[in-house]
């Protein structure tokens, strides 16, 4: 009777396991509709859909840096039927003291890519390297204007990663999101600003600003000819990144089937052209690098953000 | 008497915020802080309840005060009770079961019929259930 | 010329058209839901967009957005309740209407002046889309704190009958917007340890709990649809389309407030809410009756359905000749211009000029989607107001509490509806208006982190607010404002 048992929960888990997946997949993503992060997960998962043959449903849930949609997804039920969107936040949430989770508690599926800061000024600004900007900023300690994407925001983290690198002192300001940022530095009203090369697109394409560098180890491909300051002697590598992340203890099988699908997904032409069109560096590590990435991240931050901030 | 009563519970709103506030940074010379603005809000709702509280006293005192407005106490905080029990039930039991069952509890309580709320709660909260659930993809229980 | 062809064509496409109408009805029934907004439902349509040409895609997108905010005057008008931020002004003299049994009226004016907001914000866009970007590139902070003071001067004239009241009732909403972290050194502030608060609370659902569940909480309690009117003029829907004249008196306030709506929503992160309040307070100067605003003033009622409309001609206007957001839909927008191979940003203009062309037709051809179904689904839906009592409460209760957890799924959220519907009926009970806690809710921040933004870019000198001559306008139109608002109170 016992063995009975056994054999017949044993072919009904390979049973309901062979089935996977056989109903919609919600997809939890921490940012509001519109933003890179919302853009990316709903490109993906509208083309994960087809390959999984079930219906991917995204919901967006806001707040305190995403730390709620991850906490809600951390606590999720680890069936494969819940997924979320995981931007750099993930590593840097516990060090901003908004949550107490970091990447070592979800089980990562994989990245997708990054986005580097990158340092941009007007146009008619006499800067035309980044090495002249921070000589500048040498001479006038406190008082050249940055503008970045909120407090504690990884735009912010990097005017401050900078400021380190540099031995510079700026004066930071912080504004509702990237976008508010760059309409003060077109307008006038700051001097420079560190948000991403996607955002100052427009205006470096209509001549009226000027990238001096990016941020990341590697060039952009959005801005080919814009130096790294890691080319050009100083030491910051500050860049946004987002992934994909499933509740901890998801069952392997499961894992692995989702795991090749958004690949496949991420590998499709359509969402490749996607990611360059939106200025996003395609950057794809498969979960066991990409947890070690995050994790290395999470002890940077950790490291960097209570001194820096003052938290 | 309105008055009365609302500058009273605004004036003890404004000290507890003053009080919460004290704790925040005050900010650097004489750019403000994060606690200039919660000082300045709960320092302004005080003087203005203060000053209604003046106003309605001497109202009061002169007997030209308004009476407090009647109405159906009973019905209104049954409808309440009903709500904050569907808000704090949230994610326990059954969305449809819960929904149907708050719902034709107002029916009820507002004076319906019984077989219209029956039927009026049932098709709200049908429908409720499948253009939320399945079009816009919010997540029930 | 051969550019512009090729752009109209390809707007009146058959095809473009379908999804165009596809895109208005959504639009419809999200924007009358109370909770669901126009962002909302610009979102959840733009994944769609993958699938279709630029013309398809775009028109079903652009239908969505002008006819939400469109039609998120119907339930202001039908039951106090905005359907999207937008509409919060049009609640004002909307529902006063309907409570004098003037409901299809009011939705006949919100339908017509929605239409030519919307056209004579598209108009702005094509004839001065420039000049009016670089004018928006001038608001810095200083500009954006001075315009919020602009903003919040309209308090007095929302504040009922006690000046005083109101005054504090504001101040009651400037300390809710408080909650969270604070916008410039992140510290947190009476968040109690909880991180559902840090982000601070949500203003939809404050406000559907405001007007929603407080309006209904007070009808049960008065135990009828209104107090001023019996429950037999209300459900009198009379007639719907206004008349040439009505229209024609309506004329001048509606000018100046499709200026003022453009003018804001040219202007980076102030939208359509802000453009709506500010236009039915400052219309009121050049009105025949402006006594009447706020006690279900026709003037008044065309003033925000105008202002929220020409809105988007001007967040369009933004978004295109600078490539930034003019709000949180063209922001979704941007995305699904780049999607489509087209950067939006002065060089647009040159390079894809067959494009633009074919934005702005589409954006006239939503207006007038709009114009043919919403007569036809204003008139149905005044049908809801002769259900019984019981069947109009139970719908308003579970659609508030349902559409504000659907915007962030968050239980909390539900909990922020239901102690805003109880303080919302609190206050009507003792008379505090609640309008200016809205006002605040909305301007509060706004005020609050450009005056300190501004005061870091000066170093601390409050000087700033006073050189700078955007600002300084703004300041002695504020005053200006302020102080008649006052002395007609006095009168009155």
């Amino acid at each position: 009777m016992r063995r009975l048992l056994v054999v017949l929960s044993l072919v009904l888990a390979t049973l309901l396991l062979a089935a996977y997946p056989d109903k919609p997949i919600t997809f939890i993503i921490q940012a509001a509709p519109g933003g890179a992060s919302d853009m990316v997960s709903r490109t993906i998962t509208a083309i994960a859909q087809e390959i999984l043959k079930v219906p991917i449903n995204c919901t967006n849930i806001t707040g305190a840096a995403g730390a709620i949609a991850m906490k809600r997804l951390q606590t999720s039920k680890p069936d494969g039927y819940t997924m979320g969107y995981v931007p750099v936040e993930l590593s840097m949430v516990k060090a901003l003291g908004y949550a107490d989770f970091g990447p070592e508690d979800f089980d990562l599926l994989m990245r997708i890519m990054v986005i580097p800061a990158a340092l941009t000024v007007r146009a008619d600004s006499p800067w035309k390297t980044a090495q002249q900007f921070i000589e500048y900023v040498k001479t006038r300690p406190g008082t050249v204007t940055v503008g970045n994407s909120g407090p504690g925001s990884i735009w912010h983290i990097a005017a401050l990663s900078l400021e380190k690198a540099a031995g510079i002192k700026l004066v930071h300001v912080p504004f509702d999101g990237a976008a508010p940022a760059v309409a003060a530095l077109l307008g006038g009203h700051i001097t420079a600003v560190t948000v991403s090369p996607t955002e100052v697109k427009a205006g470096v394409e209509s001549g009226q600003l000027r990238i001096l560098a990016v941020m990341s180890d590697e060039r952009t491909p959005l801005f080919p000819d814009v130096p790294t300051m890691k080319e050009l002697g100083y030491d910051v590598s500050i860049a946004a990144w987002g992934g994909l992340a499933l509740p901890k203890g998801v069952d392997p099988e499961v894992y692995k089937t989702l795991a090749d699908a958004f690949k496949k997904a991420y590998d499709s032409e359509t969402f490749q052209k996607f990611l360059l069109d939106r200025g996003m560096t395609p950057a794809y590590l498969d979960g066991q690098k990409f947890k070690e990435f995050a994790i290395a991240q999470y002890n940077m931050f950790m490291e960097f953000i209570p001194k820096a901030l003052g938290k | 008497m309105g008055d009365l009563v609302f500058s009273f519970v605004s004036i003890v709103y404004s000290i507890y915020l003053f009080v919460a506030s004290s704790k925040l940074p005050e900010g650097i010379a004489t750019i403000p802080g994060p606690g200039f603005f919660p000082r300045l809000v709960a320092s302004t709702i005080l003087a203005l309840s203060c000053l209604l509280l003046i106003f309605s006293l001497w109202k009061f005192f002169k007997k030209t005060t308004t009476p407090f407005p009647k109405g159906r106490w009973t019905q209104v905080s049954l409808v309440l009770i009903t709500i904050l029990l569907y808000v704090l039930l949230w994610g326990r039991g059954n969305f449809l079961l819960n929904t149907f069952l708050m719902l034709f509890s107002i029916h009820i309580v507002t004076g319906s019929k019984w077989y219209m709320g029956l039927i009026g709660s049932a098709i709200l909260s049908i429908s409720v259930f499948l253009l939320f659930g399945n079009v816009f993809h919010v997540l029930f229980f | 010329m051969q550019q512009f062809m090729q752009g109209f064509l390809q707007a009146i496409d058959p095809r473009a058209i379908l999804y165009l109408l596809v895109g208005t009805f959504s639009g419809l029934i999200i924007g009358t839901l109370p909770g669901l907004t126009a962002t909302m439902a610009v979102a959840i349509l733009t994944p769609l967009t993958f699938w279709l040409s630029p013309n398809e895609g775009l028109a079903m997108l652009i239908g969505v957005w002008n006819s939400a905010i469109f039609s998120g005057g119907i339930s202001a008008i039908l039951i106090n309740t905005p359907g999207t931020p937008a509409s919060i002004a049009s609640t004002f003299d909307g529902f006063a209407l309907t409570k004098k049994g003037m409901a299809g009226l009011a939705l006949g004016i919100n339908v017509v002046f929605s239409f030519i907001g919307g056209i004579l914000g598209v108009v702005a866009l094509i004839l001065v889309g420039f000049p009016l970007a670089r004018f928006a590139l001038s608001f810095g902070p200083a500009e954006y704190f001075t315009l919020a003071i602009f903003g919040l001067s309209t308090m007095v004239a929302v504040s009922g009958k006690s000046i005083l009241k109101g005054m504090i009732s504001g101040f009651i909403g400037f300390s809710i917007a408080l909650v969270g972290l604070d916008p410039i050194f992140g510290s947190e502030r009476f968040t109690f340890g909880r991180m559902e608060l840090l982000s601070g609370i949500s203003f939809v659902p404050v406000m559907i709990g405001l007007f929603g569940i407080g309006e209904v909480l007070s009808q049960i309690f008065t135990k009828s649809r209104t107090t001023s009117a019996d429950a037999q003029t209300v459900t009198q829907i009379k007639r719907v389309i206004p008349t040439f004249k009505e229209v024609k008196d309506l004329t001048p306030v509606a000018l100046l407030s499709s200026l003022i709506g453009v003018v804001i929503g040219v202007i980076p992160g102030a939208g359509a809410d802000i453009a709506g309040l500010v236009a039915w307070d400052q219309s009121r100067r050049i009105a025949k009756r402006p006594e009447e605003y706020g006690k279900g003033s026709l003037e008044g009622l065309a003033a925000s359905t105008t202002a929220n409309n020409a809105c988007l001609g001007g967040a369009l206007t933004t978004m295109m000749a600078l490539g930034l957001p003019g709000d949180a839909v063209t922001a979704i927008l941007i995305g699904a211009f780049i999607i489509y191979g087209v950067q939006p940003g002065p060089i647009m203009f040159r390079d894809h000029a067959s494009f633009v062309y074919m934005v702005i037709t589409l954006m006239m051809l939503a207006n007038v989607a709009f114009l043919a179904v919403g007569f036809f689904f204003s008139k149905v839906l005044t049908k809801f107001l002769s259900l019984p009592q019981s069947f109009i409460w139970s719908t308003i209760i579970i659609l508030s509490l349902v559409g504000s957890y659907a915007i962030n799924n968050s239980a909390f959220d539900l909990m922020i509806v239901f102690l805003s519907g109880v303080l919302g009926f609190i206050f009507r009970l003792l008379d505090v208006p609640l309008g200016p806690i809205v006002l605040a809710l909305i301007l509060g921040p706004m005020a609050e982190a450009n005056m300190r933004r501004a005061l870091i870019l000066s170093g601390g000198s409050f000087t700033t607010f006073f050189t700078r001559p955007i600002s300084l306008i703004l300041l002695i139109l504020s005053a200006a404002s302020l102080l008649t608002s006052v002395i007609r109170k006095r009168k009155s």
